[in-house]
């Protein structure tokens, strides 16, 4: 036996809704056996054998409801204006609001009566039209045309020497390996680069700071032969290009240590 | 248990590629150094104690820049240090400094040369003289250990002379008539024994706290170190003596 359920809230709150019920009450026929919509006392369900199919007469014609004249209808007229225009609707036109709810019970009309429906006459088979014969459609194979293999285009070299290049030498303390000096590429003129040459092109992105690379030559001497003199007294500070022994590594210094 | 002066080489290198790499691919190997312009793949120049030392506010210790644990004391420490130590191993206390810095130098140098070989791709036996030891000396400036001057001059009677202004050593014990930057001298025997791969020996022989403008240090064969230091010991002046060390070659 379960409790009842709450009801709404609301349906307590408003006064119109109570009336609502009281209406209600009054149009729903009284039976001995009614039990609320709510808190109604779920029965054990039957057993399977004891479930009794359900009593449905169907030699007896269903009842509908015949549509009432009191429903809204849209005439379609030819002399309708359109949506767009005619917005602002006049006063007069406007649907007079609802009177205000009446303190006393409001005695509706009765019900329409409900008229049995007629079957309507069946429809009479109409034969269709025979379908256009076709042409047998038979299934052909492709005509098989000498395709010729798929080709990929030429990689550029620029890309295809990226891609195959050897990777980036991390330096190490216990070997010393030569040093990198294929810098040289192939101009290729992919890239209209107006007055740049392509091979300036390249030379600039290919820059790597590498000592042995094939530099331009210096337009003028940088320095005086006093200011070289001098410069070629600190170590640390290489005038000519062409790699020289170092006098001064590590190495060379404790050769010439007599220990 | 050792003192932990500082961490190992491995964690160096850590330090070095965290804080000094500049984004730049490193170069290919190269067979030696060149002062040449352009991106580097580490900064070199760190002077700014800011920039050096490394604070780490939440435990208290300092590191530089290379990670290395750094302790800030001052002379106090020193002097109070050299005192216990005479106090507890009598006239056994120098031999004590010397080895201490005997195994400070030759630690540190090891881990400056993985450093060096790291920081400028370069092995070090194809780097300069002169940046290995100029690198090798630069966090003893930035800590207040002295400017100084590295001699290889006297390479043919196989004897380094180095020369140490401003020493802490002295600073700290004052004008005591002796030579006292025993420290030293176990510093730079082991960072030349690491260096050299050979057993050498040091000592002071020009010390601030004996009254001499700088003070003087020599690396050589155990054998001359012994000569030199018995000329100390009999009151040689310092011009006699490094007017004797070319001598010594011979001897």
């Amino acid at each position: 036996m379960s409790a009842p359920m709450p009801t709404h809230g609301c349906t307590q709150e408003l006064p119109e809704t109570a009336k609502i019920a009281e209406l209600l009450a009054e149009l729903m026929p009284t039976a001995a056996d009614a039990q609320p919509l709510f808190g109604r006392q779920t029965a054990p369900s039957p057993a399977v054998d004891e479930h009794r199919p359900l009593e449905i007469d169907y030699r007896k014609p269903l009842k509908r409801l015949k549509p009432s004249t009191g429903h809204a209808t849209f005439a379609v007229a030819e002399n309708v204006a359109p949506v767009t225009q005619g917005l602002l609707i006049p006063q007069s036109e406007l649907p007079q609001p609802l009177p205000p709810a009446a303190t006393t019970p409001v005695v509706l009309p009765p019900l329409p009566e409900m008229e049995a429906l007629v079957a309507p006459e069946p429809i009479e088979s109409v034969v269709p039209p025979p379908l256009p014969e076709m042409e047998a459609i038979v299934a052909t194979e492709p005509a098989v045309e000498p395709a010729e293999p798929i080709v990929p285009p030429p990689l550029p070299e620029v890309i295809a020497h990226v891609q195959h290049a050897p990777p980036p030498l991390l330096p190490t303390v216990a070997s010393l390996r030569p040093l990198q000096t294929d810098t040289k590429l192939a101009p290729i003129e992919y890239i209209p680069l107006g007055d740049l040459t392509v091979a300036g092109y390249f030379a600039l992105v290919n820059w790597q700071n590498d000592p042995n690379a094939v530099r331009h030559p210096p337009l003028a001497p940088r320095f005086d032969a006093q200011t070289a003199e001098e410069l070629r007294k600190i170590p640390f500070i290489q005038l000519d290009t062409m790699p020289v022994d170092d006098a001064w590594s590590v190495a060379a210094v404790l050769r010439t240590f007599s220990w | 248990m050792p003192l932990q002066l500082n961490r190992t080489t491995k964690d160096v290198l850590r330090h070095l590629d965290e804080r000094l790499r500049t984004g730049v691919e490193p170069l290919a190997v190269r067979n030696h150094v060149r002062g040449e312009l352009g991106p580097q793949a580490f900064r070199h120049a760190h002077f700014a104690a800011d920039d050096f030392f490394r604070p780490q506010r939440a435990t208290g210790a300092v590191q530089n820049v290379y990670g290395q644990r750094v302790l800030f004391a001052s002379g106090a420490l020193l002097s109070a240090l050299t005192e216990t130590l005479v106090e507890r191993f009598g006239p056994k206390a120098v031999d004590v400094l010397y080895q201490a810095g005997w195994q400070w130098g030759e630690g540190d140098f090891a881990t400056c040369m993985a450093r060096l070989e790291h920081e400028y791709g370069v092995p070090l036996a194809a780097l300069d003289m002169a940046l290995v030891l100029e690198s090798w000396w630069w966090p003893f400036r930035a800590s207040g250990w002295g400017r100084w001057h590295c001699d290889l001059g006297r390479a043919q009677v196989g004897i380094v002379t180095i020369e140490v202004e401003q020493s802490i050593t002295a600073a700290a014990l004052g004008r005591t008539g002796v030579c006292e930057c025993h420290m030293y001298a176990g510093l730079f025997a082991g960072a030349f024994c690491r260096l050299t791969g050979r057993t050498l020996h040091g000592v002071e022989f020009a010390c601030g706290a004996r009254g001499d403008d700088r003070c003087r240090f020599a690396v050589a064969a155990p054998n001359k170190i012994d000569a030199l230091r018995g000329w100390r010991d009999n009151g040689a002046t310092v011009a006699e003596i490094q007017g004797r060390l070319l001598t010594l070659g011979s001897s």
